[in-house]
């Protein structure tokens, strides 16, 4: 299977097409309903922030388009071929080139015992087998020139490197099979402020010149807003909303998203203003074992209604490419 | 940006210094353990004395079939450093050479069940959940359900006792926990996200074992493999004793304790050479091991 034929396919700017996933967990406790029915459509050339709480399936869905977790039922279609069904270790080099991802811990993305050269080495020797030593070695000096690191990090070991410094050599090594899609799992959430906005940057001079896609899984919508093109709202498994960041941050509708929206801290008055008047944050997220019936995020919502117990509201198009599941938005709508 | 062989070649030379720079470090962490270095320069005693037994024994050929019952129960003197023993042998000499015999012991042992157990310990712990992993873990079940002493022993009592049959049975009893204690780290370690970004990248499942995971538990590895050193000096040296292991005339630490037994109280001191040799060799390897964790738990 050649994923590069796939690319005449209609379709020609959507490269990942998720529908219908469904991921469950057998516990003791029960079943965890991780993720259940999600779609929605990767762009090429975009970054796709899939935002929510922890426990709302965000990393969930990026594991299953990496391989790491097989889904249950639905599809994955990247290029037009279906791997949600494919796990890592089945799938061929190829496939593994084209999507590549970056952890969010950078303590344990990188092997303690082995030097930065050792690790990006490692990631072109499999895809690369035949450059020779001097290729191979200029390579990784590209690399790790473009991710913004020196001839001198060539030989340090992780532990000698801080946090965004280990990161940058997580992305130069993702970087290294020449990926067309980035999973950016959390990447920058366990950095300082400083070391955040270097890889931010980082990120985006890639994204530009590589012309790559990003899948960023975060929480923090201070950095979907720098970076993200559209973003997918999600709680306990399901997709709240969908919008491009300007109308989400201008115009967010579903009530959840307001609460997401108003959880941002803020310093300044004048800054306040700049974020959309949101609702007070309230609860926990309940537990994906026996979600709430209906509409999963009633139990929490300000603007419950007798309708929210009994029907799940679906997603709908509320405005071009502005996607809501809400009954509330729905019956204003009619 | 176009590399060059002289390019290369520094980058090469370099990441030679900054190994040797890493040994130098780990060197230093040893050094600082003063009983870590004394364990370290009596087991490179032994050894040396163990290699070149033949010229440093006073009496080589009392390490054999040797006979003389004019000298037998020498008390300690210069001409006797640890006496004679009931054959009218040098003590000293047959200690030295039963060093030689301890040394082989361990490493024949050691280097066949490290190997050996590792291995297995880390395909059970990556191939978690998998037909691997029952069949090594249940192997090793069987094996650990008996007690070491019992089952060599048994194994020794099988098969004729000799002292190739005792290494065998050291090795059997000791393979399991080895792979025991490498299924655990691995397990542990397979779902890190350095090993699923390997496993993102295409890496083999052999290399994700050998070099992705195995050096990160290398150094328990070897910390352990100098701790049972000791350990396969008192199981062999109990095997011998009760007789089946080494038998006479071989010049085995165990074997000699449990011959000069039967002289004890009235020719006491035949039993310190080889009773105190046991004990410093034991004690050599576990002081050597302590300071190996100080240079591993430091990485």
């Amino acid at each position: 299977m050649s994923v590069e034929n796939a690319i005449q396919t209609p379709n020609d700017q959507i490269l990942l097409k998720v529908r219908n996933l469904k991921k469950y967990f057998p516990t003791s406790n029960g079943v965890v309903r991780a993720v259940d029915d999600v779609s929605f459509d990767v762009s090429k050339e975009e970054t796709l922030a899939l935002v929510g709480e922890s426990g709302s399936g965000k990393t969930t869905v990026a594991n299953v388009i990496l391989g790491k977790y097989v889904a249950d039922a639905g599809s994955i279609l990247y290029k037009g071929y279906e791997i949600g069904n494919i796990p890592l270790i089945k799938r061929n080099l190829l496939l593994r080139r084209e999507i590549q991802v970056v952890f969010q811990d950078p303590a344990t993305s990188l092997n303690p015992k082995k030097t930065v050269k050792d690790i990006i080495e490692t990631a072109i020797n499999i895809h690369y087998p035949n450059l020779n030593k001097y290729e191979k070695i200029e390579r990784l000096l590209i690399l790790m020139n473009y991710v913004g690191l020196t001839e001198d990090y060539l030989f340090k070991l992780p532990g000698e490197l801080g946090g965004g410094e280990k990161q940058l050599v997580a992305i130069a090594r993702a970087l290294a099979t020449n990926p067309t899609c980035l999973i950016l799992d959390e990447s920058t959430s366990n950095l300082d402020v400083s070391a955040q906005s270097r890889i931010l940057k980082t990120l985006l001079r890639i994204q530009k010149s590589k012309n790559l896609t990003y899948i960023l899984i975060t929480h923090d919508l201070a950095v979907v807003k720098n970076i993200s093109h559209r973003i997918n709202v999600m709680y306990l498994g399901k997709l709240m909303e969908i919008a491009s960041v300007e109308e989400l941050f201008s115009n967010p509708l579903h009530p959840y998203t307001q609460m997401l929206l108003a959880s941002i801290p803020t310093i300044s008055e004048e800054e306040s203003k700049t974020l959309p008047k949101g609702i007070e944050s309230k609860g926990e997220i309940p537990s994906a074992i026996n979600p709430p019936s209906g509409c999963r995020f009633r139990t929490r919502c300000p603007f419950v209604m007798n309708i929210c117990s009994e029907q799940e509201p679906i997603l709908n198009e509320v405005s071009h490419g502005h996607y809501v599941a809400c009954h509330l938005i729905n019956n204003m709508k009619k | 940006m176009s590399i060059t062989e002289l390019d290369y070649n520094l980058i090469i030379q370099k990441e030679k210094e900054v190994r040797k720079e890493r040994f130098k470090r780990a060197w230093f962490r040893f050094k600082k353990s003063k009983l870590a270095i004394t364990g370290l320069v009596i087991l490179s005693t032994l050894l040396i004395m163990a290699i070149f037994a033949e010229y440093l024994a006073p009496y080589p050929e009392h390490a054999g079939m040797y006979v003389n019952f004019k000298e037998r129960f020498q008390y300690i003197s210069t001409k006797y450093l640890l006496g004679t023993d009931h054959l009218g042998r040098d003590i000293f000499t047959r200690v030295i050479f039963g060093f030689r015999l301890a040394f082989m012991m361990i490493g024949i042992v050691i280097s066949i069940v490290m190997p050996v157990g590792t291995v297995l310990g880390l395909i059970a712990g990556y191939y978690k959940g998998k037909w691997p992993e029952h069949i090594v873990l249940r192997l090793a079940d069987m094996f650990v359900s008996i007690p070491p002493l019992i089952l060599a022993l048994s194994i020794c009592a099988i098969l004729e006792p000799n002292i190739v049959n005792a290494m065998i049975a050291i090795t059997l009893m000791w393979w399991p926990w080895y792979t025991r204690m490498v299924y655990s780290m691995t397990s542990s370690i397979r779902d890190e996200p350095y090993v699923w970004a390997a496993r993102a990248l295409g890496v083999k499942d052999r290399d994700i074992m050998f070099k992705e995971i195995l050096p990160n538990i290398l150094g328990p590895i070897l910390t352990k493999a100098t701790l049972d050193a000791a350990w396969v000096i008192l199981i062999g040296s109990a095997i011998s004793f009760l007789g089946l292991g080494a038998q006479p005339p071989t010049p085995d630490l165990g074997t000699m304790v449990s011959e000069y037994m039967a002289y004890f109280p009235t020719y006491w001191w035949m039993i310190i050479g080889p009773a105190l040799g046991i004990a410093i060799l034991v004690m050599a390897f576990n002081l050597f091991g302590d300071g190996l964790r100080e240079v591993f738990a430091g990485d």
